[in-house]
């Protein structure tokens, strides 16, 4: 037996090698692969070999899609010693064999089936002595039975000391590589599976809509709405902390003045802003992992792929961009999971355009004071305002930034109940990173506003209209001008919107006392909306987006979405007041709109998917071209000149971004 | 044929994945030349394709399925095997 020789223990993550590693080698680890904890290739002691076990986070090392699996490639590279012990779950041994073939004949490899109780129970069958007298050495064995775990250990040590060598278990005169797969595969016999109820519901087509937005809207509310237990907390919170600072203020007269600021509506008033987010976010979170662990999120994913493939996004990312309209910081925290880089930085850039709900008390106030009777309408107006800016700015990313997910390809994990224990691991360990990085952030911000809030250029505390902030808000009102908004007392107010959304109505109920009416006309209330509606995201928010994709990033959000919204306020401002032409502009809209509609049809693919992504459509007797020529849903990459004549029906050129393919 | 070309409910044997294909991904997730795929359903809206692999599912964007090639096999199920663990 070689001494301290290293195991490889390699497999899909359904295979259980958390299971084995742990009985293998005494330890207790979690299981757990959110992407931006440091991934390595864990390693321990074995308990009875002389050897050290290597848990490789990554599947199979074949391609550097994630940073799991550049370590296992790494590691295989550089360990070319190394006995690789493949855990296959005995469910799925097609795929596990498939995917490990290329391991299985060229290195050194014991391969394990495991949940082979599962399996027979279910009447599976390995024909395992065959396997290993003419394939490769293998085992099945159930994880948590110890016998099993020594019959495991037992084959390891063989396959140690030079039994890995294709079929030393009977003949000896194999060489390495040269069985066929499906001769393998034919000694598994593993029976069909149905489908279970909920399986059928969220694979319906309206099932699945209706139980997702049902979902979805539970979820929304479960954690943003006005009367969930989590929002009710959160106004607890936010009254507590009322109360500590004005209890704090007076217990603190005898302290001069600023240092009582400091303390107060300092570093209390922060703290209470950090403590004011965990009921949102707890809740969210709590949801969120449960969605995902459980399936349900892949089933939703999957279903919804087709919707959102055209803008560039995908299932997981709406759900963070929805969750955007309760709370933009919560969102952009929970694109975490996200497993896609690209597709993570723009969601989480697309996140400012989302309204969040601290905005409602600003579109309220506004529309209250210039046009009470047209609230619905205007409120839907600014949230498709602002879904519509996103939909672009995705649209112009993927154009300029390239396309940013690969094509979906993933494997559809069983319904499962979530353990607990797992939920909890989850959960504390974005509370963590959440009051580490983010609270800590936004506490600097706020004792940075009280100060700019509290102090004049003079450095004299007063607060107030003297203060550094009032000047600044002073200062940037000749900014709005082009909206049609003169008033300082307006701009001081969106100032302090950067800090807090909730600022802003605070701030424009206090400065005008009520008459916020006299600072706006129709078209400028209407910029002022659109304005807001799309401008910087609080403090808080823009401290989660650091958090997520970085200081540039965060920057790049901040002033960006201050120019989108200064941007969209002058065009409002302009179409608002010039009557005519937003006639003539909304009359040339609905004129594109309704000849696309009428002459679109006529001719061109509409993407139904009646013909299974054939050549032709049966159901208008063409090729299945778009009515400019195009070809619907193309790959990324640009055809070779070899193949473009390939099949007669394509005649153009397929276009390089699958979301310009369209119509 | 095309695996996106392949009527819903069929078994089909692949035989070829085009350079067009992310041949490392596909490989990494248990589709290789000589899998048996199983196509059950396709997403709604023009949108993913759901096909069995054994036991796992396994969902993909049309593209990828285009990019595949694979032929009808008779749907079997797999011969059998005796044994036990040992």
């Amino acid at each position: 037996m070689s001494a301290c020789s290293k195991i490889a223990l390699i497999g899909f993550p359904n295979a259980g090698k958390t299971t084995l590693f742990n009985a293998l080698t005494g330890a207790h680890e979690r299981t757990g692969n959110w992407h931006g904890v440091t991934v390595t290739a864990r390693g321990g002691k074995m308990k009875n070999l002389p050897c050290v076990l290597y848990d490789l986070p990554g599947i199979y090392g074949e391609e550097a899609t994630s940073p799991e699996e550049k370590v296992t490639r790494d590691f295989l590279e550089k360990e070319k010693d190394a006995l690789l012990l493949i855990a296959v779950s005995a469910d799925d041994a097609a795929r596990g064999l498939a995917a490990a073939e290329r391991l299985i004949k060229t290195r050194k490899s014991l391969v394990v089936f495991t949940f082979y109780d599962a399996f027979s129970s279910r009447g599976g069958k390995i024909d395992i002595p065959a396997l290993n007298a003419d394939f490769f050495g293998t085992v099945a064995v159930n994880a948590n039975d110890k016998k099993d775990i020594s019959r495991l250990e037992t084959a390891l040590r063989r396959a140690l000391s030079g039994g890995a060598e294709r079929g030393d278990f009977k003949r000896g005169d194999f060489k390495r590589g040269d069985f066929k797969r499906e001769d393998a595969e034919k000694l598994i016999f593993s029976p069909p599976r149905g489908k279970s109820v909920l399986d059928k519901i969220l694979f319906h087509k309206f099932g699945a809509a209706a139980a997702f937005a049902l979902l979805f809207a539970f979820v929304f509310y479960a954690a943003f709405g006005k009367y969930s237990p989590s929002m009710l907390l959160t106004d607890l919170l936010a009254a507590l902390g009322k109360k500590a600072v004005s209890g704090a203020r007076e217990a603190l007269s005898a302290v001069p003045p600023w240092f009582a600021g400091f303390l107060c509506d300092g570093v209390l008033t922060g703290v209470f802003a950090v403590l004011g987010f965990l009921p949102q976010l707890i809740t969210l979170f709590l949801f969120l992992t449960v969605l995902e662990e459980s399936g349900v999120m892949a089933r939703f994913a999957f279903m919804s792929d087709g919707l959102f493939e055209k803008i560039g996004l995908n299932g997981r990312a709406f759900f963070s961009l929805f969750a955007g309209f309760g709370c933009t910081a919560v969102a952009a925290l929970s694109t975490r999971s996200l497993d896609d880089e690209r597709l993570h930085k723009k969601t989480v850039l697309m996140l400012p355009f989302v309204s969040c709900s601290a905005r409602l008390p600003v579109y309220a106030l506004v529309i209250n004071a210039v046009f009470p009777f047209a609230k619905p309408v205007l409120l839907m107006g600014i949230y498709l305002l602002g879904v519509s800016s996103a939909c672009v700015f995705s649209a112009l990313y993927d154009k300029f930034c390239g396309k940013s997910s690969p094509p979906l390809l993933m494997e559809m994990p069983l319904l499962m109940k979530v353990p607990l224990k797992k939920l909890a691991k989850a959960l504390h360990y974005y509370l963590k990173q959440f009051i580490i990085r983010v609270g800590s952030l936004i506490l600097c911000v706020t004792l940075a506003m009280w100060f700019l809030g509290s102090f004049s250029f003079a450095l004299e505390f007063t607060g107030g209209e003297k203060s550094m902030l009032a000047a600044l808000g002073k200062g940037l009102k000749y900014l709005f001008y082009p909206m049609g908004i003169t008033d300082w007392r307006v701009s001081v107010a969106a100032l302090g919107g950067i800090f807090a959304k909730e600022a802003v109505a605070g701030t424009l109920a206090m400065l005008f006392g009520g008459n916020a009416a006299e600072a706006f006309t129709a078209p400028s209330a209407l910029a002022f909306l659109a304005f807001v509606s799309l401008y910087t995201p609080c403090l808080s928010a823009l401290a989660a987006i650091r958090r997520e994709i970085g200081v540039k990033g965060a920057l790049f959000a901040g002033c960006g979405s201050f120019f989108a919204g200064i941007f969209a306020g002058y065009i409002t401002f302009f179409l608002a007041s010039h009557l005519a032409a937003l006639t003539a502009f909304a009359f040339v809209f609905a004129a594109v709109g309704l000849l696309k509609i009428f002459f679109g049809k006529e001719s061109g693919c509409v993407g139904c998917g009646k013909c299974h992504g054939g050549n032709r459509c049966e159901k208008r007797n063409i090729p299945r071209k778009t009515a400019r020529g195009k070809r619907r849903a193309v790959f990324g990459n640009p055809p070779r000149p070899a193949q473009a004549g390939r099949q007669g029906e394509r005649r153009k050129d397929e276009r390089g971004s699958a979301a310009g393919g369209g119509g | 044929m095309k695996l996106s070309e392949v009527k819903l409910g069929e078994t089909v044997k692949v035989v070829a994945v085009s350079g067009r294909a992310p041949k490392k991904r596909l490989q990494s997730i248990g589709i290789t030349r000589g899998s048996v795929l199983r196509v059950e359903m396709f997403a709604p809206l023009n949108g993913a394709l759901y096909v069995r692999l054994g036991q796992a599912g396994i969902v993909m964007r049309r593209e990828i399925a285009e990019a595949i090639e694979a032929e009808r096999v008779e749907e079997t199920s797999s011969r059998s095997a005796e044994g036990d663990k040992k």
